[in-house]
């Protein structure tokens, strides 16, 4: 492995795991709420 | 029932649902090309030997996730702006939702220029470097947002206080920009200059792509955290009918007329 290789790997994971995170907590609440991505409501 | 707010537009529909598959595609493809086709950069000499800086691949994630960062916080200003000039709540839901994902980008900020930071100079952080410093006090800035916005009772005089504070705020993102120009110290690297480019060919290529991937990104979450806080803002929490994907969310705004016209 070339040298420094865990401070990418750390880097790449952390800012994954974060995001992907985010997105989750975000769809979900979305989904409780019933709500749709773009603001449309259904009446 | 009331609508959130009026139906998009056919285009504006498009032009989120472009976002996503830039998003989908612009990010993972950035991941690739950063480390299947971008060279191995290198520092310093080692025996007369330059040494592959395997490292410098955090900056290909690194600097777009910045960027995306400064875009959050800058629509963040311009709904704050747009609240100021017109008054309308959504803005100061879009503003809120700016600021908000634009401190999500900024900690991840933070957090990768530490790792990278410490592969590269042998420390977390650097007190000395000028450009950390107005990233700081921009992230610290917006930080103090939401300890603001929520002192004050919700209403007008918040949105108000909000909307001025974002705006004032922006003014930060050129300066944290450019304070790597007129640093005394130059610890920090300067790779986009018009004196002669640092990158090379795929360098660059990896680099703009992943700036558009992470802003596509960007958009997609804004939108999302959008939609969540105007719903909660308005008190529309209908666990019973919740859609299960995004694409049946998609499929409810097909017809946004008929959204309204059942309000």
């Amino acid at each position: 492995m070339p040298e420094g290789w865990e401070s990418v790997v750390a880097a790449y994971g952390i800012s994954a795991i974060t995001l992907g995170a985010w997105f989750w907590i975000i769809l979900r609440k979305l989904q409780r709420q019933g709500a749709d991505a773009e603001g449309v409501t259904r009446g | 029932m009331q609508p959130v707010f009026a139906p998009r537009t056919s285009r504006a529909r498009v032009s989120h649902r472009l976002a996503r598959v830039l998003a989908l595609v612009l990010v993972p493809l950035t991941l690739v090309l950063a480390f299947a086709w971008a060279p191995m950069a290198t520092i310093g000499l080692v025996g007369g030997e330059a040494q592959d800086d395997f490292p410098q691949k955090i900056f290909y994630l690194h600097v777009p996730i910045a960027f995306a960062a400064y875009l959050c916080f800058a629509a963040g200003a311009w709904n704050g702006m747009l609240y100021l000039l017109k008054g309308r709540e959504d803005y100061d839901v879009r503003s809120y939702a700016g600021v908000h994902s634009g401190l999500v980008f900024g900690t991840l900020v933070l957090l990768t220029g530490a790792i990278w930071a410490k592969a590269a100079w042998g420390v977390w952080w650097n007190w000395g470097d000028r450009q950390l410093l107005v990233f700081l006090t921009l992230y610290l800035f917006y930080g103090a947002y939401f300890v603001l916005r929520f002192s004050i009772e919700p209403g007008r005089a918040r949105e108000k206080a909000s909307a001025v504070y974002a705006v004032v705020g922006v003014a930060l993102v050129p300066l944290s920009f450019l304070a790597i120009r007129i640093a005394d110290t130059l610890i920090h690297p300067i790779v986009l200059t018009s004196d002669g480019d640092r990158l090379t060919g795929p360098m660059w290529g990896t680099f703009l792509v992943g700036v558009a991937g992470f802003f596509a990104l960007a958009i997609v979450m804004l939108q999302l955290e959008v939609a969540g806080k105007l719903r909660a803002s308005r008190g529309w929490v209908t666990d019973d009918e919740a859609p299960d994907t995004l694409a049946a969310v998609d499929a409810a705004t097909e017809t946004p007329s008929e959204a309204v016209a059942g309000a």
